[in-house]
């Protein structure tokens, strides 16, 4: 493997001496380019009280592209898939290389506080969220408390 | 690095490889350029930093929204953007870009469009920036070879490529190979081969005018021997080369006698000296503080050192402070004198190379976009050098034969004008002597008239007749030419021809 650029290894550096709040982003050792990350689910939203685990990978032309993000944990929201693939624009077209872990990280756990079942990724999710909006939160929250329950 | 090799015999040649690390330097070429991305910084600031490869700048350029990032970097992400959108656009059909040169995209930190060939959309950072960064004080690249240099930025590959003891160079030292050893080649067996050593070492373990000549072709081969050449340590026989002879003798050599200036004790090996000093002082041995400068005094306890220091007995040790002081002072400005020779040198070669015009920015105007001309390939390049070519003919050919033409044409014009002035005042001239002329007729046809209506006053018009004998006393009086008596004879016939006679005049 090409050595690791020093952006990568100052990021690391920075996301393991200066956490961000709720968030945790470790790097695997075999595989620098692998983070197993875990974000604490907004306190306003139905994920409230849960910790979701997720994967971070960082690909070859990173920061040029975008890294590969995916909840491993189940979760109930309109913009994220049954594979826990996630629908958010700083993941795809709106990359930038001004954008960092901690950011992408941060838009994910803003994305928990704010689903927009306007633009969806699970359908039969974001059908329930807008025809029910009150029962589709209930959903979530079961499904917070039965899958994403702090380790 | 084991220093006792006891399996290779003297003679030959080990094959100590050069420790090679992730970032240092080896100067294996003379066109070897450090790369200072690889640089490790020993002071820095976020400000200073690019958003992109979160380092400090390196050849900083600016966009049209404010923000500064390296030329690499920016330039990267374009070419990422400019891919992707014009993948979208032409979405699978063959369509190629016709103008690739041309970079458009968008600033990673706001999204302000972006459009690489625009001079005021992506243009040189200010030169207070550039010089900030190069200011920061970095760490020599041979760090972890041991080098323990630090310095600004733009010093560092002045140091690197020229000072640096742990840069990498290759040793070109001579060695004599036994063809012995080569059993194919039996013909060669008494023959001693020679060699060029291309393995890589440290600059510092070779001899000061070889690091000078180091890739000089016509260097003379005679002179160097190979330093990986393995010889006998003449105090302890264990197995060296001269790469390693130093550290041998410092730290490892056990005949590698010197001498303990406490108790004089001269079979000290330089391997435990320092320990052995340690335990001298320890011992009641003590030195006068004076010692650096030159006071030999040795004492045994401490009440003798007081007796030393009092009473003047050692002038050395009042000068103590001062010269301390003085030394500091000498090695300050002696840094300082080589920074700023460095400095000077530094400028000087970028003047020579046209590197400080356009108002100090790193490179010329029109080099800025030749980074994103390289995607178009060499195509561009050709068509250029071409242009360029023709440019000049065209050039030579207006000086040659188009101008002296022009010049000819000038001279020969205002010739032609001089000839119209003239031509023209003749014409004047001319003018002039007509009418003169046309008032002279004028008068005379007046007169005619006037004799005419006299003569044909008297009774008894004749129509016709006009005889011979009437002409007598007019051409008496008025001298006539007989030519105009000739057209008087008409008149009387017509007045037309008196208007024809108006009119031609």
């Amino acid at each position: 493997m090409a050595a690791l650029p020093k952006r990568i290894i100052k990021e690391t550096e920075r996301l393991v001496s200066d956490p961000v709040p709720g968030i945790t982003a470790i790097p695997s050792e075999e595989n620098l380019r692998y983070f197993e990350v875990t974000i604490e689910g907004p306190s306003s939203s139905p994920y409230a009280e849960g910790e979701f685990k997720l994967e971070l990978y960082l690909p070859d032309d990173y920061p040029m592209c975008a890294p590969k993000v995916r909840f491993l944990t189940r979760i109930y929201h309109p913009n994220i898939d049954k594979l826990g693939r996630i629908c958010l624009d700083v993941l795809k077209d709106n990359w930038s290389p001004a954008l960092q872990i901690r950011t992408v990280l941060l838009s994910i756990q803003a994305l928990l506080g704010a689903p927009n079942p306007d633009d969806p990724l699970a359908n039969d999710v974001a059908e329930d969220w807008k025809k029910d909006e009150k029962r589709a939160i209930e959903v979530a929250r079961e499904w917070t408390a039965k899958y994403a329950v702090k380790s | 690095m084991s220093d006792v090799d006891g399996g290779v015999p003297v003679g030959s040649y080990s094959k100590i490889e050069l420790k090679n690390f992730s970032i240092a330097f080896n100067l294996e070429d003379q066109d070897d350029i450090p790369n200072i991305r690889n640089v490790k910084y020993k002071s820095s600031s976020d400000h200073l930093c690019c958003a992109i490869c979160q380092q400090p700048f390196i050849q900083p350029l600016t966009t049209v929204c404010g923000h500064t990032f390296c030329k690499e970097c920016i330039y990267e992400f374009l070419k990422v953007q400019h891919q992707r959108s014009s993948r979208s656009r032409t979405n699978g059909s063959d369509d190629e870009e016709e103008d690739s040169g041309r970079l458009i995209g968008s600033c990673p930190l706001d999204r302000t469009p972006l459009d690489s060939s625009k001079i005021n959309e992506l243009f040189p950072t200010p030169l207070i920036i550039s010089n900030l960064v190069d200011e920061l004080e970095v760490y020599c690249l041979n760090y972890e070879r041991g080098c323990e240099w630090t310095g600004c930025r733009w010093e560092l590959d002045h140091h690197v490529l020229s000072d640096c003891g742990y840069t990498g160079v290759a040793c070109h030292g001579y060695r004599t190979v036994d063809s012995v050893d080569k059993e194919e080649n039996e013909g060669e067996e008494t023959k001693k081969q020679t060699d060029i050593c291309k393995m890589l070492v440290e600059r510092r373990f070779l001899e000061e005018p070889r690091s000078k000549t180091v890739g000089d072709g016509d260097r003379d081969q005679e002179e160097y021997e190979c330093i990986h050449k393995v010889y006998e340590c003449t105090l302890c026989q264990a197995r060296i080369t001269k790469i390693e002879e130093g550290k041998h003798l410092q730290s490892s050599c056990p005949y590698n006698y010197t001498k303990c200036k406490l108790c004089f004790n001269d079979m000290i090996p330089m391997m435990n000296l320092a320990k052995h000093e340690e335990n001298c002082g320890k011992a009641g041995h003590l030195k006068c503080p004076a010692h650096e400068i030159g006071c030999d005094w040795v004492g045994n306890s401490d009440t003798s050192l007081e007796i030393h220091l009092q009473n003047n007995n050692c002038q050395l040790s009042k000068l103590l402070p001062y010269m301390k002081n003085l030394n500091n002072k000498i090695d300050d400005l002696s840094k300082e004198n080589s920074l700023l020779h460095r400095q000077i040198n530094k400028i000087l070669n970028s003047i020579i190379s046209g590197k400080v015009t356009n108002l100090g920015y790193h490179e010329p105007m029109e080099e800025i976009n030749r980074f994103s001309s390289e995607l178009s390939s060499i195509e561009n390049q050709d068509k250029l050098l071409f242009l360029n070519c023709e440019l000049n003919r065209l050039k030579f050919e207006l000086d040659d034969k188009i101008l002296p033409f022009v010049n000819r044409e000038t001279t020969a014009r205002s010739d032609r004008e001089s000839i119209l002035n003239g031509l023209v005042n003749d014409n004047f001239m001319m003018k002039d002597d007509l009418n003169l002329q046309r008032a002279l007729v004028n008068s005379l046809r007046k007169q005619l008239q006037f004799m005419l209506f006299k003569r044909n006053s008297p009774p008894g018009l004749q129509s016709g007749g006009l005889g011979g004998g009437m002409g007598g006393p007019i051409r008496s009086s008025v001298s006539f030419a007989e030519p105009e008596s000739v057209e008087f004879f008409d008149i009387p016939s017509s007045s037309n021809s008196e208007e024809k006679l108006n009119l031609k005049l």
